[in-house]
């Protein structure tokens, strides 16, 4: 079998551009490196254009490792997406920090790289390759400012529960290996099917049982969220946005290449269980976040929210479930990428991250409130945003699903959930700036400009016509096997 | 063209996207946005309407949104019903626009002011070309909205604040009855396309009872937005905004857009035979008692708007009576531009002479020819007398309602009619004809600018001559084939004869300074003359039924705050309690998350083994 090395061509540039920044920052001064962020912005772009002419692509390459199709394509133009915004409005915040710009956008187009081949992977030593580039990067992006202590610490928590999780992982999945003798998805999934039938059915569910938990922790589900916070708050903002949009969506996505294709035999006994988590974790998101005082923990525990949210989707295991997640997964991103967005670029200004620290927002500066306003009515799910079409899909598709009572659970959450993020916007709007606030500064650089245009416009277009996206959506969410 | 009848509300729409983002930096030359974008939209309205004369029509309808099993599409239509609609629109808009200029010229809030009036005109034009209910009900919120910020544009006075807030609340009673229609409907079709309703709902063979129930439900959303009895006690008091408000708002344009959805939904009504009775019986009261309520008020702008509500009456009368939405149609657009005109040349009186009292105003003819001869013209067609364009107009409706099985009808239309031709002419000879009464008001009076005077004679033209010229061609354009009822000689002699007996009798009692009959008159009528003056004690009635619904909501407000706000507050309260325990869960100690991490894992092996399986 020739190797084929046009399927993975996005995959390659991203990488090669990964690679040719840190070359390139070990000869550019700290201080003039912002070119080398413009470098990797294109390396994104080109990536992007390379992945959207190559959409209509099904098939296997790599003799077998990665497999293009409609679900793989949705991912790899998501996360993609979501670095580009990542890349415009992360700029100015790492400039300002004196550090290396080449690095930081090295390794952030690695770890997207990794996100992305968790997505193409049909095999699974693929995957986990790739979801092993995405998180050994990740600790590094997360610890990246190594003169601040919370950042450290972010780097370091993540990393020991993250390698913990990749243990458990690991065996889950060398038990999948045991039962079937194979490494290759489709293969596994035969396999899976003969397995179930005889003596050896019970270490089919162990094994189910450590990849969910594993892919759980990745996408930060309840229990397996706790190192959220305090991660989502040292990290670097525009990572922590990195975070909830690309990170979490690349274990989504493994769920549904490992759990929903390969282990699609068991698909009667992972529902079930999946509903159970997400009523868990976005209850436990939502709640928890009442509490919060600073933005970029809130933010943590609100990812964790909607985290719940999408595993609805997928607990129903139908394809009108995965189509509502796929859709919800890239309405998300525009949303939850604007609000790590403001606060980046309110941090740069010199604000605080504290939520105390926004009070008088609107008056001292009526754009950044505006913009965040809209994100968190779409994050609340109210009409004419992203975020209310996205709910609606989800709840659709459960209550036709016969997951009614996980339809209420998820509207319930919406009302608490309304608590926290509205108490943001009250705070903007009604309260009086606080003393020695820092004064308005409107201008932002023209990426950051950009890259909040993105954000707002994407979650005002997909809320006011979102029909192209459901079409999207749903072409993306055929998965074989189902 | 007629497949880009979108641009046509997009223009004041981005004129209002303009406002809001640069107008405040352009002071009033921001104006000129709208009045741009109106004037293109009044080209591109008319162009359209003419092509659909010639035959041309335009559905253009996309996918919208897509939930499970129900799609629902977005689109627009161009048929002879909206083309009329939105040819009257954009040009009685435009000229408003124009005259506003002036009439809203060193306003504090000006900038505002227009805003707020290009969005009411795309909201009112998106409304027109809505294909489904859906468009519709946003676009008629919309409506609403800017009704209710146009009418407190000056918020700092109390009372205006007040009867926008009566505006709003009483036109929301009529939009819940509608939107539980469109639900009703929806729960029975699963459509919001216009065209799709009538068939569907006929084919669900529903019983009559359910029918005429939607229907009457359908038709609560008019009665309020178009000021019907008995929620017709806010448009008087709307009267509070600026006068090219009443003249786009509430005269031309957004009141008549409850007929206009009477007519978009005719196939439904015509499935309910029994709700057309409730409209007809409806419309012919109201063009009634406000034609009589008119008859005794002496602020000007008052009286406009009582006539607003009574011609409102005769057009869902003629949806009534009809057998076809086009009598009351060509009503409502013969109506748009004499009301129009009327009222910009009341703002144009109210502009020179600073006050609203007919009884301090009078000679005014000398003074302000323009104006009162465009006026007049108004008042004119407003009476129906021929040959102006308010007979052609009225008298299909009067006919019609002859030749119903329902003579009542028939003569509360045909006395309304009479007191309408009476009251304009008291209001026109006590404005502009005999002695001034107040030197001091007359002696200040001056004619307006060409800015304001000029959108007059264009409206004049339409209302004096359209009826001459367009009555038969609308018919035919509308209705093809529709042969209209006839009443008998006897109607259209009464139809003509009355309102000509209304302006002699008007012409007696106010011509000549005949103030010592009108004392002794009211004196002899008083009890009546309290009545009207009462406007037959609506408001009072509305405050009655306002304190029931006062103690009912008292009721259900506690029922609210101890048992709803408590389940909910404990709810809150233990999502707090919730978010306290589980908060210390993350402590910040690694050691912790990873132990927390196997447990859960462990637990969970456990209990796919024990359930799972």
């Amino acid at each position: 079998m020739p190797v084929d090395f046009g399927s993975v061509g996005p995959e390659i540039v991203l990488a090669g551009t990964g690679m040719l920044l840190i070359l390139l920052s070990a000869f550019v001064a700290k201080e003039r490196q912002r070119p080398l962020a413009y470098v990797g912005i294109l390396g994104i772009l080109v990536a992007l254009a390379l992945s959207w002419a190559d959409s209509g692509a099904t098939g296997t390459a790599l003799a077998g490792m990665v497999r293009l199709d409609p679900i793989s394509t949705f991912f790899r133009v998501t996360f993609l997406a979501a670095a580009l915004v990542v890349a415009l409005t992360g700029l100015d915040f790492v400039q300002s920090r004196g550090v290396s710009v080449g690095e930081f956008y090295a390794l952030l187009l690695l770890a997207t790289t990794g996100a992305i081949l968790m997505a193409l992977a049909w095999d699974i030593v693929m995957l986990y390759i790739g979801l092993e580039l995405l998180s050994v990067l990740s600790y590094v992006l997360a610890g990246f400012f190594r003169e601040d202590p919370k950042s450290n610490e972010a780097g370091i928590k993540y990393f020991l529960n993250g390698a913990l999780a990749s243990a458990v992982l690991l065996f889950g999945l060398s038990m999948v290996y045991g039962l079937t003798g194979t490494t290759s998805i489709p293969g596994i999934a035969a396999g899976l099917g003969r397995a179930v039938q005889g003596p050896m059915a019970p270490v089919a569910l162990l094994a189910l049982g450590f990849i969910l938990g594993a892919l759980a922790f990745k996408v930060a589900a309840v229990p397996f969220h706790l190192w959220a916070p305090d991660t989502y708050e040292g990290a670097p903002t525009p990572f922590a946005g990195f975070l909830a949009a690309v990170s979490e969506g690349a274990g989504m996505a493994a769920i549904i290449r490992i759990v929903f294709t390969g282990m699609a035999p068991l698909s009667s006994s992972f529902g079930v269980w999946i509903a159970v988590l997400a009523a868990l974790t976005m209850t436990v998101g939502n709640v928890t976040a009442l509490w919060q005082t600073n933005f970029k923990r809130l933010m943590a525990y609100s990812s964790v929210a909607q985290v719940g949210y999408i595993l609805v989707g997928l607990a129903v295991v139908t394809r009108e479930g995965i189509s509502s997640v796929l859709f919800y997964l890239f309405a998300y991103l525009f949303m939850t990428l604007g609000v790590f967005a403001v606060i980046a670029a309110l941090s740069v200004q010199g604000q605080g991250e504290d939520i105390a620290d926004y009070a008088g927002l609107g008056q001292r500066n009526p754009w950044m409130a505006g913009l965040l306003t809209l994100f968190m009515a779409s994050l609340v799910g109210i009409p004419t945003t992203a975020g209310f079409m996205a709910k609606l899909g989800l709840i659709s598709a459960s209550v036709s699903g016969g997951y009614t009572w996980l339809a209420l659970f998820l509207a319930v959450n919406s009302a608490i959930s309304v608590g926290y993020y509205w108490n943001v916007v009250r705070n903007m709007w009604l309260r009086p700036s606080p003393e020695g606030a820092v004064p308005a500064r409107r201008a932002t650089s023209a990426a950051a400009g950009l890259g909040l245009a993105v954000a707002a416009v994407g979650v005002l277009v997909i809320g006011l016509l979102p029909n192209t996206f459901y079409v999207f959506a749903h072409w993306a969410s055929f998965i074989p096997g189902h | 063209m007629v497949g880009y009848a979108w641009i046509v509300p997009a223009l004041p729409l981005a004129a209002y996207i303009l406002h809001v983002f640069v107008g405040r930096r352009l002071k009033e030359r921001a104006a000129y946005f709208g009045v741009v974008a109106m004037g293109l939209a009044s080209v591109l309205g008319v162009t359209i309407l003419v092509q659909a004369a010639g035959g041309a029509s335009a559905h253009v309808s996309v996918p919208w949104l897509q939930i499970g099993r129900y799609s629902v599409p977005m689109g627009f239509t161009v048929d002879p019903l909206s083309a009329v609609t939105m040819a009257m629109v954009t040009v009685v808009s435009w000229m408003i626009e124009i005259y506003s200029l002036g009439y809203m010229h060193n306003d504090p809030d000006f900038n505002r002011f227009f805003a707020n009036v290009n969005l009411f005109v795309a909201g009112m034009l998106t409304a027109v070309i809505a294909d489904n209910f859906l468009l519709f009900f946003m676009a008629w919120e919309i409506m609403g909205l800017c009704s209710y910020l146009l009418i407190c544009h000056w918020y700092r006075d109390s009372s205006n604040a007040r009867a926008a807030t009566k505006a709003f609340l009483v036109t929301r009673i009529g939009d819940v009855g509608l939107l539980a229609g469109i639900w009703w409907i929806f729960s029975i079709t699963h459509s919001f396309q216009f065209s799709q309703l009538a068939p569907a709902l006929h084919a669900a063979a529903l019983a009559p009872a359910a029918l005429t129930a939607i229907a009457l439900l359908v038709f609560l959303g008019p009665v309020g937005k178009s000021a019907q009895i008995p929620l017709q006690i806010w448009l008087p008091d709307a009267m509070a905004g600026p006068t090219p408000i009443s003249a786009l708002i509430h005269a031309a344009t957004m009141v008549a857009v409850g007929v206009y959805l009477v007519a978009r939904t005719y196939p439904i009504f015509q499935l309910a035979p029994g709700a057309l009775v409730w409209i007809g019986y409806i419309g012919a009261i109201t063009a009634f008692m406000a034609a009589s309520i008119a008859c005794v008020q002496t602020d000007i702008k008052k009286v406009l708007a009582y006539s607003t509500i009574s011609q409102l009456g005769y057009m869902m009368l003629g949806m009534g009576v009809a057998g076809s939405m086009v009598a009351g149609m060509f009503h409502l657009i013969s109506h748009a531009f004499f009301k129009g005109l009327l009222f910009l040349a009341a703002g144009s009186i109210i502009h020179a002479v600073e006050t609203q009292e007919m009884h301090r105003m009078g000679g005014l003819f000398r003074k302000m020819k323009a104006t009162s001869i465009t006026f007049i013209i108004g008042a004119l067609a407003l009476a129906g007398i021929p040959p102006f364009s308010g007979y052609f107009s009225k008298d299909p409706i009067l006919s019609a309602a002859a030749a119903s099985p329902y003579p009542l009808m028939f003569w509360l239309g045909v006395l309304g009619a009479f007191l309408t031709a009476y009251y304009m002419t008291r209001a026109c000879l006590l404005t502009f004809f005999g002695k001034p009464r107040d030197q001091h008001v007359y002696e200040h009076a001056h004619e307006s600018p060409a800015v304001m005077t000029v959108p007059l004679w264009v409206l004049a033209v339409p209302a004096a001559l359209l009826g001459l010229f367009a009555a038969g061609a609308f018919r035919s354009f509308l209705a093809p084939g529709y042969v209209p009822p006839s009443g008998g000689p006897a109607a259209s002699a009464l139809t003509l004869a009355l309102p000509l007996l209304g302006v002699l009798v008007g012409a007696l009692i106010y011509g000549g300074g005949r103030t010592a009959f009108r004392v002794a008159a009211i004196r002899a009528l008083r009890p009546l003359y309290v009545f009207l003056k009462q406007k037959w004690y609506f408001d009072q009635l509305g405050l009655a039924l306002m304190y029931i619904a006062l103690g009912v909501a008292w009721i259900v407000a506690a029922f609210d705050r101890y048992v709803v706000d408590g389940i909910v507050n404990g709810l809150g309260a233990l999502a707090g309690l919730l978010g306290r325990a589980t908060r210390t869960l993350a402590d910040g100690s690694a050691q912790a998350y990873m132990l927390t991490l196997l447990l859960a894992v462990a637990v969970g092996l456990i209990a796919l083994q024990l359930i799972g399986g």
